[in-house]
């Protein structure tokens, strides 16, 4: 049985480091702005399609990924301006019915563009994978769980060392009090949504390797990506990182050891589980209404 | 957004309601009376209704026979001076839209048969209707619960699970397989499999040691590959399609596992090979001869018209053809065949695919009888073998 | 209210009862009054949800109880051959006590996380449908499930069945109708402009929550019980969170807080749908379908920035209310 345990936590590593960045990008968003991004797995999904279209015009990986993250950030910024901005100050619900609205949207034109089928990324580094304390890592893995890591440790980096991170910050603790020092929230909330968007795309085309790219993608990793974001708290990247990283090794570990085929059924329960636990939903920074 | 400007108010809080509701008034009318999309031009009094999963989960199968209808139109002879008409519909994969078309497709379009049902779901709804309405229907799905038992209007084309499954059967047994572990995708296509192997299996001697079920969107199997290979089974089989058929294959050989891995009818596609890898290699599975028409022999009956099939399919899509889109082929030609045997009136149709023999279809040479809606047996089945990328037939 | 008013909307709808009553004559074909069956079926779903929304909440969940509708009332007429005239109401108790335990920890959570929730109960119930397969028969799904029928008659044609519907949407709406306009329906909108400040005025905000939650999901499930037996076949996936997103448009095109306007939206959304088929190859014939769900997802952001009350007439403005706590209609 105990045998088990090092191949499921290191598949539960690397899903997890992928809704890591999920949850990254949607608490980065949230706390700026208090808004729930119900798009934020769209990024993912597009930002792998895109990738996948321009490797087909046989661009270097480096230049494909890079250019698919941009894109996808402009993407995030547009969603912003046009469809985030006009709503800001309104009834929360609104919001989060718009945010749903644009996550269909992105499906529906991925659909339109790429079609149903499936579309391969090739791994990063091909090679045979690497045997980790009686488990198997694969090369694509090592590169997610990597990436996760590397990512948190910049934008902690971003967040305490640089001006634009600290204005973000202090966006996110106290709107009101960042505009009287005059920093602008609107600009904030842009640069959230541009930043959270390149960190969705990040993990389309990390996970794409393993898991393949297809228009519905977003769906299943937004929501996990949800989970992963309540279950840290939402208070903060590096909770979301930790809630993440929780969700991937719930989820192997369940379908590993109980009963597998509930897998999603568990995570969500756990979810339900957080919510209900949590005081009424009354966290740091819960009820944002940046103006 | 809160602007209470006089020209607003008058424009955008009265006018565009009421024109809304207006709006909404003309479109059901237009709805109603409208006729369904026909693929060819006008006046054709000829018509089959196509009804199938386009988009949604069972899209990578509905296209094929949606373009397979589109390939067909030119090819469409009028019969006894009277043209013919395929009337296509996306179902969406959703059984409630599949069922919702058909009534539209027979009571707006007056088709004489209908062809559809990608998913098995889908497959069910429209079943059901088809024995309401009295009308010759020519299923999609594979799922064995449409033919068996076999029910007045209803035929089915695929070769249904339970032949994949029994070809597999042969396959495990001919390999001197005594155990397997059986990884599904958890749906019908999945379900259906499980339960048909679980028939076909013990009859050969064949145990399954353990069944994991895994999402269509699952990213990494490596969890249920790893509580399975405790079993150290003689054989892995995977029942899916891509992406997770391709996923389930990348994940047991990164385990280091050896052991060799059957797939079902759903990877027999390219996709199936970019999104495996070198993975796909020496993988196994059931198909139509469609895939390996080109090493058949050239007195297989099937052949010709594989190849044209193939062949036409390619020059009207510009990508190859599979399988599922023969599906759709064969419904058509054989609702074709009828109309042109005795004419387009549903209850002769119905007498006459009953009774065919020896007809030459894509899933294999159809022999009905009013027991067997399907008419399909394992011998019209290949056991396909990937080898660098390549399809060949297992010998 | 004015006597002259009173009288005014009975005429309406007399006049609605009899347009309905008369629709079957005008369009008789199979087609059309299976559009109106499946719209009948919506309507009282998206009428639950207005029910739910006119309190703030949004549901992601209500196809979790339309489908528990069905699978209950479908299990119980077809495993144990009961009359569908105690199965269907059976099913509805089962889910309005389903939806209570849901709601005793559900509707403690603010907004989103009340949204998230619901989120979650809608996949579990999914995934236990899927996974439940000797209950539910899986993801293959349940056939012949028996049709309506009670005393020797049966409903065997689309046109009796219509006439059931749309009297229990009829029902429904003014059921609904009577709700929100009394008592509860002002406590519903102090609850709506503040949580907190209909508290303060002494209004008991868990129990109308409650009841709308249960009293949606009921509608949800009575909905989901006559697709059973119409349809006579279910399957997991009409009631997935797909299903729940479209009942969400459709609430939502009619206005989330206007009862009426659950109808129209259910109607625009249904026919929309059908439109978007039969036209959009003709204008892109090359792309595969399913524009519907970028259509809709456009629909959304429209309607929530410019029409927050959705498209039908006087409604309550979401974007106002915050400021006219305890607002009129």
């Amino acid at each position: 049985m105990l045998a088990l345990l090092p191949q499921l936590v290191l598949t539960g590593l690397t899903v997890g480091s992928i809704y890591a960045l999920v949850a990254l990008g949607f608490v980065l968003i949230y706390t700026v702005t208090g808004i729930f991004n119900f798009a934020q797995g769209e990024f993912s999904m597009l930002g792998a399609l895109i990738c996948a279209t321009l490797l087909a015009t046989h661009a270097p990986l480096a230049l494909a990924a890079l250019a698919a993250v941009a894109a996808v950030a402009a993407v995030g910024a547009a969603t912003e301006r046009l469809v985030v901005q006009p709503a800001f100050g309104g009834h929360p619900l609104t919001l989060i019915i718009i945010t749903f609205g644009a996550s269909m949207v992105y499906r529906g034109i991925a659909l339109m563009v790429w079609g149903a089928d499936p579309y391969a990324l090739p791994e990063f580094t091909p090679g045979p994978p690497l045997i980790l304390f009686g488990g198997v890592l694969g090369r694509q893995a090592l590169w997610a769980i990597g990436l996760s890591v590397g990512v948190v440790a910049a934008l902690f980096a971003f967040f305490t060392r640089t001006v634009w991170g600290a204005a973000l910050r202090a966006c996110a603790d106290n709107a009101f009090a960042s505009r009287l020092v005059g920093i602008s929230p609107r600009r904030m909330s842009l640069f959230a949504f541009t930043l959270s968007a390149a960190l969705g795309a990040l993990a389309g085309i990390v996970i794409a390797p393993i898991s393949g790219a297809t228009y519905d993608m977003g769906l299943a990793l937004g929501l996990k990506g949800f989970v992963a974001a309540v279950i840290g708290g939402l208070g903060s990247a590096p909770a979301a990182v930790v809630g993440g990283y929780a969700v991937g090794l719930i989820e192997t570990l369940t379908t590993g050891y109980l009963t597998p085929g509930y897998g999603d059924a568990i995570t969500f329960l756990v979810l339900l589980v957080v919510l209900f636990l949590q005081r009424e939903g009354l966290l740091r920074g819960a009820r944002r209404r940046a103006a | 957004m809160d602007s209470t400007h006089p020209l607003e108010v008058i424009v955008v809080r009265r006018l565009v309601p009421r024109l809304v509701v207006v709006l909404v008034a003309a479109m059901l009318t237009a709805a109603l009376v409208s006729p369904g999309t026909p693929v060819l031009g006008q006046g054709a009094p000829i018509r089959i209704g196509v009804v199938v999963a386009v988009t949604g989960p069972a899209s990578s199968l509905g296209k094929a026979e949606k373009d397979t209808a589109t390939m067909l139109v030119p090819q469409l002879d009028p019969i006894g001076g009277r043209q013919i008409q395929l009337v296509v519909y996306d179902s969406e994969s959703d059984p409630t839209q599949a069922l919702l078309l058909m009534k539209k497709t027979v009571s707006e379009d007056n088709v004489v048969a209908v062809v559809g049902g990608t998913s098995s779901p889908e497959a069910q709804a429209m079943a059901d209707y088809a024995m309401q309405a009295g009308i010759p229907y020519m299923s999609l799905a594979a799922s064995t619960t449409l033919s068996v038992p076999a029910r007045t209007w209803v035929f089915q084309t695929p070769q249904r699970n339970s032949i994949a499954a029994a070809k597999v059967a042969g396959y495990l047994a001919a390999t001197h397989v005594r155990t397997i572990v059986f990884l599904y995708r958890n749906d019908d296509f999945g379900q259906d499999g499980l339960v048909a192997l679980q028939t076909y299996l013990p009859r050969d001697g064949i145990t399954i040691v353990d069944t994991e079920p895994f999402e269509a969107t699952a990213t990494d199997l490596t969890a249920q590959v790893t509580r399975a290979r405790v079993h150290t089974p003689d054989a892995w089989v995977v029942w899916s399609t891509p992406p997770t058929a391709s996923t389930a294959a990348k994940n047991i050989r990164q385990l280091g596992i050896a052991a060799p891995i059957i797939e079902s009818h759903g990877v027999a596609n390219q996709a199936f090979i970019d999104l495996a890898g070198p993975a796909a290699n020496g993988v196994v599975f059931p198909a139509g001869r469609l895939l390996v028409v080109g090493s058949l022999a050239a007195a297989d009956p099937q052949k010709a018209v594989l190849q044209r099939y193939a062949q036409d399919f390619n020059a009207a899509n510009h990508y190859p053809a599979n399988t599922f889109g023969g599906h759709a082929y064969d419904g058509i030609t054989l609702l074709l065949a009828a109309i042109r045997a005795v004419g387009p009136d549903r209850a002769k149709m119905r007498d006459y695919i009953e009774h065919v023999h020896g007809f030459v279809g894509i899933g294999g040479v159809f022999n009905m009888s009013p027991q067997d809606h399907n008419g399909l047996t394992t011998n019209d089945m290949a056991l396909v073998v990937i080898r660098d990328g390549h399809w060949q037939q297992w010998k | 209210m004015a006597r002259g008013g009173g009288r005014r909307r009975t005429l309406w709808l007399v006049a609605l009862g009899a347009a309905l009553a008369a629709l079957p004559v005008a369009a008789p074909s199979a087609y059309a009054l299976t559009l109106f069956n499946i719209i009948g079926l919506y309507a009282i779903v998206t009428v639950g949800l207005v029910l739910l929304g006119s309190s703030g909440q949004v549901s992601l969940g209500q196809a979790a109880f339309y489908g528990i509708g069905a699978y209950v009332s479908a299990l119980l007429a077809k495993d144990l051959g009961w009359s569908t005239l105690a199965t269907v109401p059976l099913a509805i108790v089962c889910v309005a006590g389903a939806a209570y335990l849901v709601g005793l920890p559900t509707l403690r959570l603010a907004d989103h996380f009340f949204v998230l929730a619901t989120l979650g109960v809608g996949i579990i119930v999914n995934v236990l449908m899927i996974q439940m397969v000797p209950v539910t028969g899986g993801a293959s799904g349940l056939r012949d499930i028996p049709g309506l029928g009670a005393w020797g008659l049966r409903v065997t044609t689309d046109r009796q069945f219509y006439y059931v519907v749309w009297t229990c949407v009829l029902a429904a709406v003014l059921v609904a109708r009577n709700i929100t306009s009394h008592r509860t329906g002002r406590a519903l909108r102090a609850i709506l402009g503040s949580e907190v400040g209909a508290a303060a005025l002494g209004i008991d905000v868990a129990r109308y929550k409650m009841q709308v939650f249960v009293l949606s999901a009921a509608y949800a499930a009575l909905a989901g019980a006559l697709y059973a037996h119409y349809v006579r076949f279910i399957s997991p996936s009409p009631f997935s969170l797909y299903a729940s997103l479209f009942f969400l448009v459709m609430a939502v095109v009619g206005g989330l807080t206007n009862i009426w306007g659950g109808l129209v939206g259910a109607a625009a959304v249904t026919v929309l749908d059908q439109v978007i088929r039969a036209e959009m190859p003709l204008v892109f014939p090359r792309v595969g379908g399913e524009y519907q769900t970028a259509i809709y997802g456009i629909l959304l952001i429209v309607i929530m920035l410019f029409f927050p009350a959705g498209l039908v007439r006087r409604a309550l403005d979401l974007g106002r209310t915050r400021r006219e706590a305890g607002g009129e209609t």
